[in-house]
């Protein structure tokens, strides 16, 4: 059978018996899961894991993917909305979704994200379908010093979130990586900055410091503007469908998104953060008001949505050809397909099909039922806008201290949220971005241990950190980046200085 | 659970009391506390024993709890705030030894109640099939004339099983243990797309974290730390005792529970585990782990524990782990 039959019967498959009862159920379930804050896809698909035990390994499967790809869209409802992101590939989402929220464009820009999931899953889904057998070698070229070289690239590009305020920007993106560093340090074993706490061995828990850091200084934030009488102004619903001008802005977002998303999410250990940062970055770049960035660009929201929904099809390939999951939500399917009694490995396209094109085919429809499901409840969520104050705070509180908790049933997580809810609050009230701060703690981990297992398998020669192109062309273009970033203000000067000049100068006669 | 399965076990369960076997039982839900997060291989094994424990070997339902953190110290010490509790049990593996040693945890088995030991997992040593290591002996004479040259790469975490194997190498074969390049890795899956990238020579892990790649001609496992052939994909593996190196190690896998368990609670729980070792569903546990079943009661368990950590210190040490 060629490739267009096994898709034609893994569609098939997600069609016959209870299958897509399952789909259903897990896109639905899925998308109210990951609208909760720190529900993202990965603690999304391990909490509902066990709902899962008793049904065949295909139903399962069906049922984990539907999840996957609903709380990928639930996470991008709570950050346009409520400014609570639901775990870090959802954070960019936030970064133009949630200050178009406040300008009256909520509906829209949940319209333009269940498009652009919808554009960027299906395109990782036929890179999947289709790629995945010459791409997934591709992979395993990534070794430690592609990885740093990755990383890097990818810690430059946060700073094209810096929106001008340079400093602040720094500062943030240094108290991350401050805060990656805590833990047990994985090639020494040594403890660092755990102050003795077991619970700190494994680092501070990412999600808990985005709930903190988001979700809770949110509600004080809010509480401030209540006590300050100036609540209840900047929401309001608008007009729920994209405009025309809109659509013409975001076109070519959602196809760069979805091809930057897809690249990336095949490269294992990547995942959403990196690709959602990558194409907020490139639309910034592409964009003809980079100035709006920011402030609500539709772009802004278009590019990040497709990336990370085309990077599950991207995470799928190392998963399904290799048995190596490209994420933590794969690394959980994986665990998944082990419980179900099967054996992920090079060979599980071969000994599985049906399987594994059963789980392709109800993406494929998993992917058309999110929109269907969620465009005619667009204008019930936007709703959430015009909710008053008190009560909008207790129910985002209550279920950022439930999530929290419910990462590791441990309450170290929940005093994790506060303590960075708090400092949340600070920072917002110093001025300093929270997006770059959460990148960096996201990338500070992966960074510094690739650059120092680079490092100990060249003997400590940096010349080991540039075995070959790949890492050259990651270096070279964060290279390029920081440069242009550091000589363009200084050109615009001296171009606006010869403007100046060239007009004062009087003119010949 | 069925009414009707649950009768039968009830039933099951009167006659063994009726036969002296044990007095304590559990009198509602028994938690099994996962140090680790879902779908691990402690996730996995504390699974297959709620499967098999809840077929009429334990009358109450049975309940999976994840509280992943600090390698399996964050969950034990949840299970331990149930002091003499026989409704908390928890697996254990070495790295409540390498955390007591290395003074990380509180929590010691002195301290808790090992109830069993089920299985070892012994290792597998593994290269690319198409890099230049054909044999072990290929592996050990490359070790010991450039060991400064060899890539080695693990996961979890630096002086765990993987790394304590390979200090045991070096300490039969007499190659100096720190010369090697050695790169730890997060999680089992990164340390195979190293090796299948040949981004490392070898690694070192559980077999069955390499026997899907085994079977499909990616890699080749060189030799087994087992004091017997493996079964499976690794048949035709030979161990290192057949080589003439005697090094035979492998994470334990058990069973603890908290602090101050009485007599006639370890009595009910070393029954229930022996019988749940016997059933046929665990032996296709075992099979499809490559573990070789090493089942001891609670004083077997006790004294084999204090043993390992003896042998552990010697490793750790020669590691530059302990002082």
């Amino acid at each position: 059978m060629d490739t267009i039959g096994y898709l034609a019967s893994g569609i098939a498959t997600a069609f016959s018996g209870w299958n897509f009862a399952y789909v259903v159920i897990g896109a639905f379930v899925g998308t109210w899961i990951g609208m909760l804050p720190g529900l993202g896809p990965a603690t999304g698909i391990a909490l509902l894991l066990p709902l899962t035990y008793g049904l065949d390994p295909t139903g399962g499967m069906i049922m984990l993917c539907g999840i996957y790809f609903g709380s990928m869209y639930g996470g991008s409802i709570s950050s346009i909305l409520l400014n609570t992101p639901g775990d870090v590939s959802s954070v960019i989402t936030m970064l133009d979704g949630n200050p178009m929220a406040r300008k009256g464009r909520g509906g829209a820009a949940l319209f333009c994200s269940a498009v652009a999931s919808f554009i960027g899953g299906t395109v990782g889904l036929i890179g999947l379908t289709f790629l995945a057998e010459p791409i997934a070698r591709f992979a395993l070229r990534f070794g430690p010093a592609e990885y740093f070289a990755l990383m890097t690239f990818a810690l430059v590009a946060t700073a094209t979130l810096l929106q001008g305020a340079a400093v602040k920007g720094l500062i943030a993106i240094v108290l991350g990586l401050m805060v990656a560093t805590v833990g047990i340090d994985l090639q020494s074993g040594a403890a660092r900055f755990t102050m003795g706490s077991p619970d700190l061995f494994d680092g501070v828990s990412l999600i808990a410091v985005i709930i903190g850091l988001f979700g809770i200084s949110e509600v004080f934030t809010n509480i401030q503007e209540i006590m300050a009488r100036r609540w209840g102004k900047v929401a309001t619903v608008g007009r729920l469908w994209m405009e025309a001008s809109e659509w013409a802005r975001c076109r070519f977002s959602f196809l760069r998104g979805s091809v930057i998303g897809f690249l990336v999410g095949v490269v294992p250990g990547a995942g959403g953060a990196v690709a959602t940062l990558l194409a907020y970055a490139a639309e910034r770049r592409a964009s003809r008001h980079p100035e709006e960035f920011g402030k609500g660009a539709i772009e802004g929201v278009a590019g990040p949505e497709a990336a990370n929904n085309a990077s599950v099809g991207g995470a799928l390939i190392p998963l399904f050809t290799l048995g190596l999951p490209g994420s933590s939500a794969t690394a959980i399917l994986l665990g998944a397909l082990m419980i179900f009694g099967i054996q992920p490995g090079p060979r599980l396209f071969a000994e599985s099909p049906d399987l594994v094109w059963g789980i392709i085919g109800s993406l494929y429809v998993a992917n058309v039922v999110l929109v269907i499901l969620n465009v005619p409840f667009i204008g019930i969520f936007v709703r959430m806008l015009t909710m008053p104050g008190a009560p909008l705070n207790a129910i985002i509180l209550l279920l950022a201290i439930t999530g929290a908790y419910s990462l590791n049933s441990n309450v170290f997580d929940v005093q994790v949220a506060l303590l960075f809810g708090v400092a949340g609050f600070l920072l917002r009230k110093a001025g300093v971005p929270l997006a770059p701060f959460v990148l960096a703690v996201a990338l500070g981990g992966n960074l510094e241990q690739s650059l120092r297992q680079a490092l100990s398998l060249s003997d400590g020669d940096p010349a080991g950190l540039v075995p070959g192109g790949i890492a050259a062309l990651f270096l070279g273009l964060s290279g390029i980046l920081v440069l242009v970033a550091t000589l363009a203000p200084a050109f615009r000067a001296t171009a606006r200085r010869r403007t100046e000049t060239a007009k004062t100068r009087p003119q010949p006669r | 659970m069925t009414a009707f399965r649950r009768i039968a076990a009830l039933a099951l369960m009167a006659t063994g009391t009726a036969s002296g076997v044990s007095a304590a039982e559990p009198s509602r839900v028994v938690e099994i506390i996962v140090g680790a997060s879902p779908g691990g291989g402690f996730d996995r094994t504390a699974r297959a024993m709620e499967r098999v424990l809840e077929e009429g070997i334990v009358s109450q339902p049975i309940n999976v709890t994840n509280q992943p953190g600090a390698g399996g110290a964050v969950g034990l010490a949840s299970m331990n705030r149930h002091p003499g509790d026989m409704h908390y049990i928890s697996i254990t593996s070495p790295n409540i030894l390498t955390d007591e040693l290395r003074g990380t945890s509180p929590l010691t088995f002195e301290t808790l109640t090992p109830l069993a030991t089920l299985v070892s997992e012994y290792l597998c040593f593994a290269v690319n099939a198409e890099g230049p290591l054909k044999t072990a002996e290929d592996l050990v004479n490359a070790l010991k004339e450039r060991p400064g040259e060899m890539r080695f790469g693990f996961a979890t975490t630096p002086g765990n099983h993987n790394h304590v194997a390979f200090a045991q190498l070096a300490q039969a074969v007499g190659f100096d243990v720190m010369k090697p390049k050695t790169v730890v890795f997060k999680g089992a899956s990164e340390a195979v797309t190293a090796l299948l990238g040949q981004h490392v020579d070898f690694s070192i892990a559980p077999a069955a974290s390499f026997a899907e790649y085994v079977r499909s001609g990616d890699l080749n496992c060189l030799a087994v730390s087992a004091p017997e052939r493996l079964g499976g994909a690794m048949a035709e593996v030979p161990t290192w005792t057949e080589l003439g190196y005697p090094v035979v190690y492998g994470p334990f896998r058990g069973v603890i529970g908290p602090q101050d368990m009485q007599p006639d609670q370890i009595a009910f729980w070393e029954e229930a585990l022996t019988r749940m070792t016997g059933t046929e569903a665990w032996k296709q546990e075992v099979e499809d782990n490559y573990w070789t079943e090493t089942f001891k009661g609670h004083d077997e368990t006790l004294e084999f524990l204090r043993s390992e950590r003896d042998l552990l210190k010697g490793s750790l040490t020669d590691l530059g782990l302990l002082q």
